[in-house]
């Protein structure tokens, strides 16, 4: 039979099918727009748990006891670290893709700041900071963002006040409380970055609580116009065991997926001065930790042995653990709605015997006019496919119109929270053919038994009633 | 060569049991119109069936254009049928959601090149049988003898040398049943197809050129009837 003879048959034939298969097709076409709307939410999931809070292509390696380093960092005494050699080694290990080594603040600092986007300065009692490679975050960062240490560039001019320096450097005292004779001298402020998570954190609740405009936004117009008053040495809990606390100023740069998730993040060298300065020499010389890229995320197993031979052990971020979640969620969501596409499938099996049974005539008459069995069987299955594609479409139209819904009401009705998502549902390619091929070859399949038992009508005694 | 040529056909029922078709040799040269009676149980429409290659479970032997129908492939009697047969059958057999012409076309489905000009063939063999105009109706608007016409128009439209007709006015009243009737001896007598019917109405012996009788499977009257 031809192929397009076949496809004029069907289709003339669609509407009295559609009719018998209703029940049926209504079946499918909602187990496909379950099943679709489940791994559509599914990897909208995966792409925030997985994609920004916990990436899968990294890793970070801390020493053992690091765990408390912030602690030590505020108490201002030296936290454990990640010598240079093992760095290096794990550079060489296989699988490893990059080290970029992080380096946290061994003093401590507090900072205040934003009266220009906040209408009033926040302040902040302790402030964590690290320093990390620029190459790790300016990747994140808009092109030609300067995240570099500004010392060098510095005039250093003597100033009584910032509007004295110009040049976007701000007048530095030498110590706090500011005392009067000491002149100041006009320094570049130290671009910062922030992680999404904090991002997320002030935006969701801090912003809220205190009636603050939300920072993402500032942030997507404008990087360059926070800065931030930041105290040297000197915070709530404490003050530094060496050096002169002092007021300095940050420069909020961007945000970045690789900045410390709570706290600021500086370019490495400016944490390294600063250490010297303000701890000792071995601090400056010592890695708090290093993000280890992996060259596929199945490379995993042997990074982990080369972390645990430099006798340093992988930060568990919960990546495992959530993305396991997220699949055990997924499986358990997808296997009910395929059972319902199967369940459906079942009665469009049923249906096709009572169809055939009905339309016996009908399949004698065929082979009566020149159809050959395989021409009958092909027109059932030729039904079933139809029955599927239209049955199917229905079923992820209706499932990306739920989730147009789903995400109108997330947009309107909840509150902003960390890592709330743009959209809830993404749906792939590969997740919009593949549930369409699953509800298609469902209904396909069911039709494999009726189209046999159509093929083996026997004209002769199909004829022998009428229509 | 005759049209059809049939040795000793034997037929059992379907249960295994009585002779349906009981040693029944024939010949049908091209161009007869032929009739086949018998009462119910005679065995005249498994005949019909033998001789369509619908019923290929019998001994002896059907000769079709001078092809043995039991020893062709599906596809081969499939082919046969489509090129050489045109059925009717009592009960119509029409899809009836389908309008007229599509039930018309539904042959062309299955032919292995398309039809060229078909909806203008259809348009033909609709007139051809008194039905011009009415290819865009349903079945269901129309009368018994027009659903037959149409049904004979399907028939038609591969223009098959002969026409198989199983009781073809089993279900219709007299005057419709005899107008269906001269149908058959217009495409006989006018365009020299040959035609099988078969029935059990007596009246039908008037039109033909021949007349068969079965009894219980078996050929018991074969003779030529001038009309």
């Amino acid at each position: 039979m031809r192929t397009a003879a076949l496809v004029e048959l069907v289709a003339r034939d669609l509407r009295r099918s559609l009719r018998s298969f209703s029940l049926a097709a209504l079946g499918i076409t909602v187990g496909v727009a379950t099943l679709a709307f489940f791994l559509a939410l599914s990897e909208a999931m995966r792409t925030v748990v997985l994609g920004r809070i916990f990436p899968l292509d990294q890793v970070e390696v801390i020493p053992p006891e690091s765990s408390v380093g912030t602690v030590f960092s505020m108490l201002g005494a030296r936290p454990p670290g990640v010598e240079a050699a093992q760095v290096d080694a794990l550079r060489r290990a296989p699988g490893v893709r990059a080290v970029l080594p992080r380096m946290r603040f061994a003093f401590p600092t507090s900072g205040r700041g934003g009266r220009a986007v906040f209408g009033r300065d926040v302040g902040a009692g302790e402030i964590p900071a690290d320093g990390v490679e620029p190459s790790l975050v300016l990747q994140d960062l808009p092109r030609g963002t300067d995240f570099s240490d500004p010392d060098a560039r510095s005039s250093r001019r003597p100033c009584a006040s910032t509007e004295q320096c110009g040049g976007g450097e701000f007048c530095v005292f030498p110590t706090i409380p500011r005392v009067n004779e000491a002149p100041g001298t006009c320094q570049l402020p130290i671009p910062v970055v922030i992680s999404p998570y904090l991002l997320e954190v002030f935006d969701g609740v801090i912003a809220p609580a205190h009636r603050l405009p939300r920072l993402g936004g500032v942030i997507a117009r404008s990087a360059q116009g926070l800065t931030l008053e930041w105290d040297l040495g000197r915070a709530g809990l404490g003050a530094a065991r060496q050096g002169t606390p002092r007021r300095v100023y940050a420069k909020l740069v961007g945000v970045s997926r690789h900045a410390m998730e709570l706290g600021l993040t500086v370019p490495l060298d400016v944490a390294r001065r600063l250490n010297r300065e303000y701890a000792d020499e071995g601090s400056a010389a010592v890695y708090s930790s290093v993000v280890v890229y992996l060259g596929e995320p199945s490379d995993l197993t042997r990074v982990s042995g080369a972390v645990r031979a430099q006798a340093l052990e992988i930060r568990t971020s919960g990546a495992e653990q959530m993305g396991l979640l997220v699949t055990a969620i997924t499986v358990i969501l997808a296997l009910a709605s395929g059972m319902t596409v199967l369940v459906a499938s079942l009665n469009i099996a049923h249906a096709f015997l009572a169809l055939i049974a009905e339309r016996r005539g009908e399949l004698g008459l065929m082979r009566a006019l020149g159809a050959t069995r395989r021409d009958v069987a092909a027109v059932v299955l030729a039904q079933a496919l139809a029955i599927g594609v239209i049955a199917s479409a229905a079923g992820l139209a209706l499932a990306r119109g739920a989730a147009l819904g789903a995400d109108h009401l997330a947009r309107t009705r909840l509150p902003a929270f960390p890592f709330k998502p743009d959209a809830w549902f993404v749906f792939t390619p590969g997740i919009v053919l593949g549930v369409a091929a699953f509800g298609v070859g469902a209904c396909v399949v069911s039709a494999l038994v009726p189209a046999a038992r159509a093929s083996r009508t026997e004209p002769a005694s199909a004829l022998s009633g009428g229509v | 060569m005759a049209l059809y040529e049939l040795k000793s056909v034997t037929r059992r029922f379907p249960d295994g049991g009585r002779l349906a078709l009981d040693g029944v040799s024939l010949t049908v040269e091209r161009g007869e119109f032929v009739a086949v009676l018998g009462t119910s149980g005679s065995g005249k429409s498994t005949l019909l069936h033998v001789m369509g290659a619908l019923d290929r479970d019998y001994t002896g032997e059907v000769l079709l254009d001078g092809h043995e129908l039991r020893g062709l492939t599906d596809t081969a009697a499939a082919a046969l049928r489509q090129r050489m047969l045109g059925f009717v059958f009592q009960g119509f057999h029409l899809v009836p959601d389908w309008r007229v012409r599509h039930n018309v076309a539904l042959p062309a489905s299955f032919a292995p090149a398309p039809i060229p000009d078909l909806t203008a063939r259809v348009d033909a063999v609709l007139d051809r049988v008194g039905l011009a105009g009415r290819g865009d109706d349903l079945p269901t608007a129309l009368s018994g003898g027009q659903r037959q016409r149409v049904a004979i128009a399907r028939a038609l439209l591969l223009k098959p040398p002969v026409l198989l007709c199983d009781e073809p006015t089993g279900s219709l009243d007299a005057d419709t049943g005899a107008s269906v009737l001269s149908l058959f001896q217009s495409l006989h007598r006018d365009e020299g197809y040959t035609v099988v019917v078969v029935t059990h109405e007596e009246r039908v012996t008037a039109i033909v050129q021949r007349v068969i009788r079965l009894e219980v499977g078996k050929l018991v009257d074969d003779r030529s009837n001038a009309p």
